[in-house]
């Protein structure tokens, strides 16, 4: 069954929620965080992306219930720089989030917008949004020209949060979208009046977005997209229940089922849990021999060459130290057909050994000799 | 392919090319910059961005132009080169390195061909024999090649150097400039090919094999020179099936005994470009193969895998027609072993 998930609502100002919060009845669960009948959840973050993000992870470690999936969204208002002729009241859909620095320096990380998600909400997909580039600014407000010069390079509208929440979603494993509506035009003589009238006026833009997220949020039923498909035979994924596994084996065990995933079919699948059954319901094995026992029949399956060469070296290995006392390291593979071969010997078998030169064992007559004197 | 923006570097606003662009891609916004660093790369773009949104670069290429290629790169005895003229590809191979190799799938395009050209000159003027020199390092040699118009440049070079070698590695078909000039012997056209499922499967946005067929079969018939790459083979269940038919499709179309050589290489990555391919593409087969990690670094096949791989594909192409002799093995030099 997919799991449902909650709406966490982000907004910077009191002011750009306002339509929500009169628009549902809102519970408050703090003094900037209100829960819904449904579940859903909003936010006043604050303005900037420390306050944003400092918010957000709050209200995640502090308020919200855990283990609950929830679709974080942010909404509010962007400039707009002139090359993206957008108007002003245009919805806009950010699909990558830049971040800003004082004096426009730009932050090398960067977050996009996860278009996959649009699959759970159709009607959205088809409202056709004007998919636009943000980057969120540091400051407030740029004295200098050149800042926005540099800004506008990357991005087609500017805000003050959204990279901030884009990250801290990340971080927590949410998905997340920013819905944002034009409420003016960037331009060198932006400043701290034109931020403080739109900061006032933000209500207003943003009742035009009211319809829009009544239509194509809260009228369907959304579920998220279940995590990436796999076609692993699910009583393979339990068996591990009777298997005892290190930390090592159990990555080991995930990345041989993802390889069987990928290279078996289910007849193969079944049969192989078949064989594994037969394993773990021998009695005369202890948990830890069985673990080995599966994992080696597994990798048998998997790759029957590397099996065969392994059995060919455990062979070779066998007989240089049964009749010439030789080891042989197993190399993990034999990719560049070098093999490391070591043996002991003691001074009195120098002479007789049919392993070493001449030379060599001069060179070793003398090494003693030399250490005798030494001594 | 949507581009939203060209950014062009300042000193080359007056360069005929730059319309070529504009009236290519008609909604592009233009955007005068100092230097193509001061944007590309600066921040992460993911690689996959690339199918909603790409923007063009017009800049100048800065530091080596020419550089000595990697040991095993093409055929034995020569020495080979190659140089820069554009930085990512309009297609989407799903196992193609430049997804881990830069920071963006943004194309940048190198206009100052004629400071490239006196680079080869200097490196043909250090060896007494032929040199190689390969386009379509970072990018395919000839997908835009209309537009950015190096062709004219390089084929006076190259009719003028006949010790000169240049091979113009591509997956398209767009061959209407190189028609429109002579064929020269010393330059090849090779083309990368895969059987008919495998660019289906892996070789996303390139134009089908029997497009590519027929753009080879004109170039032979107009008489230059084709090169073929079977690079990168990809194991499959029937892949050998696939690719018997593959020459036979080929030998329908052109002469492959005067193919001037067949490189093979099986599909190989490094440490970084394997952790993106998974990223980027999580369900591809070959992901699940029984990859190991070479003394190479890279994530290959294992030995005898390849060994076993490569044999069985030259046979086939030397029962289709292909000269033994013109037949090399990519990449699987000793270092990569």
């Amino acid at each position: 069954m997919k799991p449902t998930m909650s709406f966490l609502f982000c907004f910077a100002h009191r002011g750009e929620a306002q339509i929500w919060l009169e628009s549902a009845k809102w519970q408050a669960l703090t003094t900037n965080l209100y829960q819904d009948d449904y579940k859903n959840y909003l936010l006043i973050t604050g303005e900037g992306p420390w306050e944003a993000s400092s918010e957000l992870f709050r209200a995640f470690t502090c308020d919200l219930p855990r283990d609950q999936r929830y679709l974080i969204i942010n909404i509010g208002l962007v400039g707009a720089f002139a090359h993206a002729d957008l108007e002003i009241g245009q919805i806009v859909l950010p699909q990558t989030f830049h971040l800003a620095y004082p004096k426009g320096e730009m932050e090398f990380q960067t977050f996009s917008f996860d278009s996959s998600l649009l699959k759970s909400f159709p009607s959205l997909m088809n409202a056709s949004l004007k998919k636009v580039d943000l980057v969120t600014s540091f400051e407030r407000h740029h004295q200098e020209s050149a800042a926005i010069e540099k800004m506008k390079l990357f991005a087609d509208v500017v805000d003050r949060e959204s990279w901030a929440l884009a990250q801290c979603a990340k971080s927590l494993q949410h998905p997340f979208i920013s819905i944002k509506v034009v409420s003016d035009q960037i331009t060198q003589m932006h400043n701290v009046r034109v931020c403080d009238f739109v900061k006032e006026k933000a209500e207003s833009f943003l009742i035009k977005l009211w319809p829009f997220f009544d239509q194509h949020f809260f009228q369907e039923t959304i579920t998220l997209p279940l995590m990436a498909s796999s076609h692993i035979n699910l009583e393979l994924e339990d068996l591990t229940k009777h298997l005892y596994l290190t930390h090592s084996h159990r990555q080991q065990w995930h990345e041989l089922l993802k390889k069987m995933a990928n290279h078996l079919n289910e007849n193969e699948q079944n049969k192989i849990v078949q064989n594994l059954h037969l394993i773990i319901n021998d009695q005369h094995f202890r948990p830890k021999e069985k673990t080995k026992m599966i994992i080696e029949l597994i990798q048998k399956t998997l790759d029957p060459e590397k099996w065969s060469w392994i059995l060919q070296l455990q062979a070779l290995q066998k007989t240089l130290q049964e009749h010439f006392h030789i080891h042989l390291s197993a190399p993990q593979q034999l990719e560049d057909l070098t093999l490391k071969l070591s043996f002991d010997i003691h001074r009195d078998q120098i002479t007789q050994s049919s392993l070493l030169s001449p030379e060599v064992k001069i060179i070793l007559h003398d090494f003693f000799d030399q250490l005798e004197t030494i001594r | 392919m949507k581009v939203q923006k060209i950014y062009i570097e300042k000193g080359l606003q007056e360069d005929t090319v730059i319309e070529n662009f504009f009236k290519t891609f008609k909604h592009a916004k233009a955007f005068y910059i100092d230097d193509y660093r001061d944007v590309f790369e600066k921040v992460k773009k993911p690689y996959l961005k690339k199918r909603d949104s790409l923007n063009i670069f017009l800049a100048h290429k800065k530091g080596e132009l020419v550089k000595l290629a990697p040991p095993a790169y093409g055929t034995p005895g020569t020495p080979h080169y190659y140089f820069v003229h554009a930085y990512n590809c309009i297609y989407e191979c799903t196992y193609c390195y430049l997804q881990g190799h830069f920071q963006s799938p943004d194309l940048v395009f190198f206009l100052n061909y004629q400071e490239m050209i006196l680079e080869m000159e200097k490196t043909l003027s250090e060896h007494s024999g032929d040199v190689w020199f390969h386009a379509g390092e970072f990018s395919d040699s000839l997908a835009l090649s209309h537009l950015t118009g190096e062709w004219d440049y390089l084929w006076t070079f190259f009719q003028q150097n006949p010790r000169a070698r240049l091979e113009l590695r591509t997956k398209s078909v767009n061959i209407r400039s190189l028609l429109e000039r002579a064929p020269l012997s010393n330059i090849v056209v090779s083309f990368s090919l895969s059987s008919e499922e495998a660019i289906k499967k892996h070789d996303l946005l390139t134009p089908k094999l029997s497009l590519r067929l027929q753009a080879m079969q004109k170039l032979q018939e107009h008489g230059f020179t084709l090169g073929l790459h079977f690079d990168p083979i990809i194991e499959s269940v029937d892949f050998l099936q696939s690719y018997k038919k593959l020459l036979q499709q080929l030998s329908e179309g052109i002469d492959l005994t005067r193919v001037a050589y067949l490189s093979l290489g099986v599909v190989r990555f490094t440490k970084e470009v394997f952790h993106k391919v998974a990223e980027h593409y999580p369900d591809e087969t070959f992901l699940a193969s029984n990859l190991i990690k070479a003394p190479d670094q890279k994530v290959r096949y294992s030995r005898a895998k390849r060994q076993w791989i490569l044999s069985h594909i030259q046979e086939l192409a030397v029962s289709a027609g292909i000269n033994i002799n013109k037949i090399y093995w990519c990449m699987e030099g000793e270092s990569h072993n």
